[in-house]
């Protein structure tokens, strides 16, 4: 009796463990968001560039300012974002706040919203296209450690 | 409730109380003098030294259990440190971020900490008596195990997606890996500053639960089993205990609580540097639970603290007082090198030359003993 729920206990702290590690990985999930104001054609449509486009994040702080043609860049975690926008769509006239909110796949580590697209009410799969990280450039052959540099006594800064 | 003093002081002869404490009293001597040397401002001090205490704190603990068990210094504890880095470079590459890509990387070390654990354990069964010579050679032959892995098989047989991670023809890691999105996530998290000094309040109550892990298990059967197999492995086996697997169980311990502060440490630091991250992890954690007041059969929770705020005191202002005296800060950076061997090889002389000590005592009163008996009959 007492090994079953021994074995019992074990397998709902194994359970556990792996609930906890699979929330983990939903709710830490990082993505790259870059938003682009620039004119945007589908179907033979186009979409035009607002003036200019101030992003704020959801604790109102700006992380962008958009004029034509330019991009911001953010980052969030989990599987959707929001955040909110005012967009000025012409020079002088006013401007108009918009709340975005988005789903992130989660396969992709980063993701570009073009938001004329956005705006018009397009499908997600047309305003959203990936954004690929670019490697940092080549290291020299120091990337790969000398014999004698792996266990360098001096390396580390406690 | 009886308290243990911070120095034990009774019944002992000043000799006694400096000989007990002389490491930890060297370093008091060293902080007094290189402190104003430095010419470092209070704040700045106590700052570093904070942020060194939580960065520091949970890979010393680690070290306790296995003294308890009676089986030294763990050097071991750097195979620990290894699990801690590749799971922390699983969780990079599968882009987890802050505080859940710690508790993500955490649980992934886990297996590797347990795997490295057992086999750490089982090799320290068959080196009975010489567990640290053994802990410090098996960081070498695990390192080039772990090389392997970062080097050739990271990228050839197990996937790593990002390319920021791996070298440009294909497989290997980079040198150095960026941890800029878990930087401090712990240490921020739950941040307070008290006249200036920053305290991070959530690394403080991870440490301060293993420190309640390790006062309760402490009273665990399993706690008190390795005690007994500390004192006297023979008693112990007559006793009924299993020894070897006490053994064992308390390097899994030490190993997985390695991993663990790996990882906290790694989340301050903000940097991986791939290939020597762990090196000096072990020598380092273990010369500051010397200068608290540890011996390689005793350690407290207390030695712990006092160890780490003495140490890193010493290694914050070591290069500044060594400009100051010599010109050269290298200096001051060469001494605090020097002064970590140094420590740990003083420990061991003093445990050896005790143990020495106590056994020609013994025979001594055996002696007497016989030669009293002879001399009555």
């Amino acid at each position: 009796m007492d090994k079953k729920r021994t074995f019992f206990v074990r397998l709902a702290v194994f359970a556990a463990v792996i609930a906890l590690s699979v929330l983990m990985m939903v709710i830490g999930r990082g993505h790259t968001i870059i938003i682009e104001n620039s004119t945007f054609e589908y179907e033979g449509k186009t979409y035009e560039a607002a003036y200019k486009i101030v992003a704020y994040d959801k604790n109102g702080e700006r992380f962008a300012k958009l004029s034509k043609r330019e991009r911001g860049k953010t980052t969030c975690m989990g599987q959707s974002y929001a955040f909110t926008v005012d967009i000025t769509a012409e020079k002088d006239k006013e401007s108009k706040r918009e709340i975005i909110s988005i789903d992130i796949p989660y396969n992709l580590d980063g993701v570009i919203i073009n938001l004329p697209a956005y705006m018009a009410g397009l499908p997600q799969e047309v305003y959203m296209t990936e954004y690929v990280i670019a490697a940092e450039p080549e290291e020299d052959s120091s990337s790969v450690p000398a014999e004698d540099q792996a266990f360098d006594p001096n390396a580390i800064i406690m | 409730m009886n308290k243990k003093p911070l120095f034990n002081f009774e019944k002992k002869s000043l000799t006694d109380i400096l000989k007990d404490n002389s490491v930890t009293l060297m370093f008091v001597l060293i902080c007094i003098i290189c402190v104003p040397l430095s010419g470092l401002s209070p704040s700045y001090l106590i700052n570093e030294v904070v942020t060194r205490v939580g960065r520091n704190t949970f890979l010393i603990l680690s070290l306790i259990i296995p003294i308890m068990a009676g089986m030294g210094l763990n050097f071991g504890m750097t195979l620990g440190a290894m699990a801690g880095e590749l799971a922390i470079i699983f969780v990079v590459d599968w882009q987890i971020w802050g505080i859940p890509g710690v508790i993500l990387a955490m649980i992934i070390s886990i297996p590797f900490s347990v795997i490295l654990g057992l086999f750490c354990g089982a090799m320290m069964n068959k080196a009975k008596g010489r567990e640290m010579i053994t802990g410090y050679i098996m960081n070498f032959f695990i390192g080039g195990v772990y090389l392997l892995l970062v080097l050739y098989v990271m990228g050839t047989f197990i996937p790593i997606k990002h390319a920021a991670l791996r070298i440009p023809r294909g497989y290997g890691l980079r040198n150095t890996i960026n941890l800029i999105s878990m930087r401090q996530c712990l240490d921020d998290a739950l941040q307070i500053t008290i006249g200036g000094v920053k305290i991070p309040i959530l690394t403080f109550m991870v440490i301060g639960l293993l420190c309640l892990f390790v006062i309760w298990f402490r009273k665990t059967k399993l706690g008190q089993d390795m005690r007994a197999v500390g004192q006297d492995m023979n008693v112990a086996r007559d006793a009924g205990i299993k020894v070897e697997r006490t053994r064992i169980i308390a390097i899994v311990i030490s190993t997985v609580f390695a991993g663990f502060g790996m990882i906290i440490y790694l989340q301050n630091m903000g940097t991986l540097s791939t290939y020597n991250a762990h090196a000096q992890i072990g020598m380092f954690s273990i010369a500051a639970l010397l200068v608290g007041g540890a011996s390689v059969e005793k350690a407290s929770i207390r030695n712990v603290f006092l160890g780490v705020v003495l140490f890193h005191t010493m290694f914050i202002v070591a290069p500044k007082a060594g400009a100051a005296i010599t010109g050269d800060s290298m200096i001051g950076e060469h001494f605090r090198v020097f002064v970590s061997y140094g420590v740990i090889t003083i420990a061991l002389v003093m445990y050896e030359t005790n143990k020495r000590n106590e056994k020609n005592r013994r025979n001594k009163k055996l002696h007497s003993a016989k030669k009293e008996g002879t001399d009555n009959g």
